[in-house]
């Protein structure tokens, strides 16, 4: 649900980075916040937990194009991928426009991706939302390891909707994939707001 | 095929009982004189009498396991019996030109009885597989040592319908159940085909002898196994072994291995595997595969064995699996996203060039705010954005009916995180009976409200050291106590090269943290409930005023002898090494008590001697283990940015091995779950 700002002439979208603990939506974050352009991105923040708990949350505004008069801002989210934090990945759901699916593509943690993709269905459902509606995108991670999954094994646990969603092989920490998945469901968040050929600078 | 089937249409068997026929008809013609002057005519009813009876002893006895069986051989021998008496007679008769009572009077003498009973036997030997359920040896073609297994056909137990039932780890809940329950399950297609195709298939393979090297164990004993032939897919044991607790066999692992219907491979019906792929899990229930273990490997009954699995399952490797999975069964059902639309919009973002390696570090540090533990928010909180627009955190429970604020969205330059304090209206801490420190305390001793619903907080002083607790009520305090003083002492150890802010130990749900304070003071929390355990620990330094490294209590002489010596790093144990990434580079060290028999598995920064690691490692877990909670499973060093992990490692019944971790951590998450992987490894060498 995106926000106008009729006085910045701004549109705020919300973008999650979704996925089991440790697939890599962080480093997705790192990169994207080290590759933009000082002038289109606000400061990064990473919020850890305890001594053996990973991210809280990260955040990261980023400003894009302008469409229609209207910069476009996105504030780019990530989830605790740990189980107990559902509450977490709950709140940050809220008023999401569109979702990052960070899969990790080892052998031994498959398991945790479909139950991290069936948390953020449930999840969804606590905002009457769903991910037929809900924009979003998988990106296979850590493809540069050795035991992972092949990608069309991948697709067939992940992406069996009636409508298969985009997908990208990603290698987040040396940016492989990180840009094409931003952009991919940044457009069609876009393309959802704005229905089409209408852009900007 | 089975041995049954080969013997019916084997010509020798036939071939076997003409001849046998034959030779006593011959022998009946030529010495039947000699029978009548041997011995008087049997009574007409016992001749004919005895031989059925003799007939079914025998059978029941060959075929005690198939009573039907035996029953219907002891009828087909007595039948060959009548069948050559009456030839006898014929041959007396034609032959040898003798009266009807003669010739009856010749085949009735106990002799001829005799004589024509063995010849039954005799002549129906070949045909004595009838009498067994029918046992079948089946071999896939494939071996071991072949690179490329193609899947395999093969007759195994099936087992009964409420085991199948049980094994996939599919419930109607969704626990089990494919991600998008309205989407298609699977390729059905291409599975009926594949069960389908695996329910025609004939088996082609003959037995093959048993391993010779390690000698095989009586394969007679295995149960049977029975029909029908699925296809199946050939999981190494090797992979699954460590599932089973050593106590489960009677023979080591590898003769186990080497002596499974499959050697060194379990086979699973495909059928059975199916439904789970969506899941990216794949187990079996042990009835599954039981019958491919010789009977004589066992230590206990099927039962026990499945007793000692986790819920009576095995969870199988299933990179194994899916490569030998037809490539059919997984296309994805639905169709692509139409995305056409999308080339109307310009990609929003472009990487920034010159490429990041080339930005300036400290300029990324400064823009990346990571909050320090001492500001961390709660584990469950609320982000609560105000009209102020700041972001904040506050506690929260996890039930949803709590009130949660929407948030607001705010200008991007605008936007920050503050991690707010916890709350602090807690229970409050009970004066100090002997205040031993010399810090002021109780103000920063409140707890947050989440733990103060689930924790009392009291003081006490054991031993000169005095100690504000806070502990689950299910947990005695006394034995908290206890443990803490076990512990207190390795926190300003000198093997650790700095003293230690915190240890927490943990075992099973149960931790302890333990924080100094002051000399001769401690902040004590334990919780019954992993879940908050980061809580804990950042409360008890918050309480401690930061965890400031102090000597808790005098360090005594810990030193229990150096009966530890190195011994050869396996190739397995530096392949961890390279897996523990959120430590820094660390070197594997591999060191051995001679005293306990404890290995240690030690990984350190190359800078870190392993030796005083070691045996730091080992008295701790052997001061702790002395103690009301037992060993520890991990307990934990917080050393500044450093953290130091000692890790039991399962290995069987019995701790005997200790996985030892150090090195700057900035990801504790990351750390821990590369930890666990790397014991379960370890577990394995």
């Amino acid at each position: 649900v995106s926000i106008i700002n009729h006085a910045e002439k701004a549109i705020y979208f919300k973008i999650v980075y979704y996925g089991p603990g440790v697939a890599g939506k962080t480093a997705n974050l790192q990169y994207i916040h080290r590759c933009l352009p000082h002038a289109h991105k606000g400061n990064m923040v990473s919020l850890a937990t305890g001594d053996d708990r990973t991210i809280f949350f990260d955040f990261l505004p980023v400003s894009a194009l302008t469409v229609r008069g209207f910069q476009t801002r996105f504030q780019l989210y990530t989830v605790p991928g740990q189980v107990h934090y559902n509450m977490t990945r709950r709140l940050v759901l809220r008023g999401v426009d569109g979702v990052v699916f960070v899969a990790d593509s080892q052998w031994d943690r498959l398991r945790d991706n479909v139950e991290s993709l069936r948390n953020l269905e449930e999840n969804l459902r606590e905002y009457q939302m769903s991910l037929d509606a809900t924009p979003y995108v998988v990106q296979y991670n850590k493809r540069d390891l050795p035991n992972v999954a092949p990608v069309e094994y991948l697709e067939f646990m992940l992406n069996r909707r009636a409508r298969r969603v985009p997908f990208f092989e990603g290698v987040a920490t040396e940016g492989k994939g990180v840009f094409d998945a931003l952009n991919t469901v940044s457009r069609m968040v876009l393309a959802g707001e704005f229905g089409g050929a209408e852009k900007g600078a | 095929m089975g041995r049954r089937r080969r013997s019916l249409v084997t010509p020798g068997a036939w071939v076997w009982l003409v001849v046998i026929a034959g030779l006593h008809l011959a022998a009946v013609a030529t010495l039947g004189d000699l029978a009548r002057v041997m011995a008087v005519a049997l009574p007409a009813v016992t001749a004919f009498a005895v031989p059925p009876a003799l007939y079914l002893v025998i059978a029941l006895l060959l075929g005690r396991r198939a009573p039907a069986r035996a029953l219907g051989g002891a009828l087909a021998m007595a039948a060959a019996h009548a069948a050559l008496a009456a030839a006898g007679v014929a041959v007396l008769l034609g032959v040898d030109g003798r009266a009807v009572t003669v010739a009856l009077s010749l085949v009735t003498t106990p002799v001829g009885v005799a004589v024509q009973a063995a010849t039954v036997l005799v002549m129906l030997a070949p045909f004595r597989g009838l009498l067994r359920p029918p046992v079948r040896y089946p071999r896939t073609t494939a071996r071991a040592d072949r690179p490329v297994y193609p899947r395999a056909k093969a007759p195994v137990a099936t087992p009964p319908p409420e085991e199948i039932a049980a094994s996939p780890a599919i419930t109607p809940d969704g626990a089990g159940a494919p991600a998008d329950a309205g989407g298609p399950a699977l390729a059905e297609d291409a599975v009926a085909a594949v069960v389908d195709g695996a329910a025609a298939a004939p088996v082609v393979d003959e037995p093959t002898a048993a391993p010779v090297e390690p000698p095989p164990v009586d394969a007679g004993r295995r149960s049977p196994v029975a029909e029908p032939v699925e296809e199946m897919v050939r999981v190494p044991f090797a992979r699954v072994a460590d599932q089973f607790p050593p106590e489960a066999f009677r023979l080591p692992m590898d003769r186990v291995a080497a002596n499974l219907l499959e050697p060194g491979h379990l086979l699973v019906p495909i059928r059975l595997l199916l439904p789970q792929l969506a899941e990216g899990v794949a187990q079996v229930a042990w009835s599954v595969v039981a019958e491919q273990f010789p009977g004589q490997a066992l230590a206990g009954a099927h039962a026990e064995v499945a007793r000692l699995l986790p819920a009576g399952m095995l969870t199988l490797p299933i990179d194994e699996i899916v490569p030998q999975l037809p490539a059919v069964l997984f296309t994805p059902p639905g169709t692509a996203l139409d995305v056409r639309g999308l080339e109307d919009f310009p990609p929003p973002f472009q990487p920034h060039v010159p490429p990041p390696g080339e930005e300036d570090e400290d300029t990324r540090a400064a823009e990346t705010e990571a909050t320090s533990a001492d500001d961390e928010p709660d584990e469950e909180a609320v982000i609560v954005v105000g009209a102020d627009e700041e972001c904040q955190v506050e506690t929260a429970n996890e039930d949803p009916s709590s009130p949660v604020v929407e948030p607001e969205r705010i200008g991007e330059h605008e936007l920050d995180v503050v991690a707010a304090a916890p709350a602090m209206p807690a229970a409050a801490v009970e004066p100090p009976a002997v205040d031993a420190d010399a810090r002021p305390a109780p103000a920063a001793v409140a707890l947050p409200e989440a733990l103060a619903r689930s924790l009392h907080v009291s003081r006490v002083t054991r031993e000169g050291v005095g100690m504000t607790m806070a502990v689950a009520p299910a947990l005695d305090a006394d034995v908290v106590a206890d443990t803490a003083l076990r512990m207190a002492p390795f926190l300003a150890d000198r093997r650790l090269g700095t003293r230690a802010e915190q240890v927490t130990y943990r075992n099973g749900p149960v931790a302890v943290v333990v924080t100094p304070r002051a000399p001769g003071a401690l902040v004590v929390a334990a919780s019954d409930t992993a879940a908050s355990l980061a809580l804990l620990e950042r409360w008890a330094l918050q309480a401690a005023g930061g965890g400031a490294p102090s000597s808790a209590v005098p360090s005594p002489a810990l030193a229990r002898g150096e009966r530890l010596r190195s011994v050869d790093v396996p190739g397995a144990v530096s392949a961890v090494a390279g897996t523990l990434r959120s430590f820094g580079p660390v070197a594997p060290t591999v060191m051995h008590d001679e005293t306990t028999g404890t290995v240690l598995y030690l990984f350190l920064p190359p800078s870190s001697p392993a030796l005083p690691m070691a045996t730091f490692a080992r008295d701790v877990t052997a001061e702790l283990a002395t103690g009301e909670l037992g060993v520890p499973v991990s307990v934990t060093f917080r050393l500044g940015s450093r953290r130091l992990v000692i890790q039991a490692l399962e290995s069987g019944v019995a701790r005997t091995a200790l996985l030892v971790a150090g090195g700057p951590v900035d990801r504790p998450g990351l750390a821990r779950v590369e930890l666990e992987r790397a014991a379960r490894r370890l577990a394995g060498v």
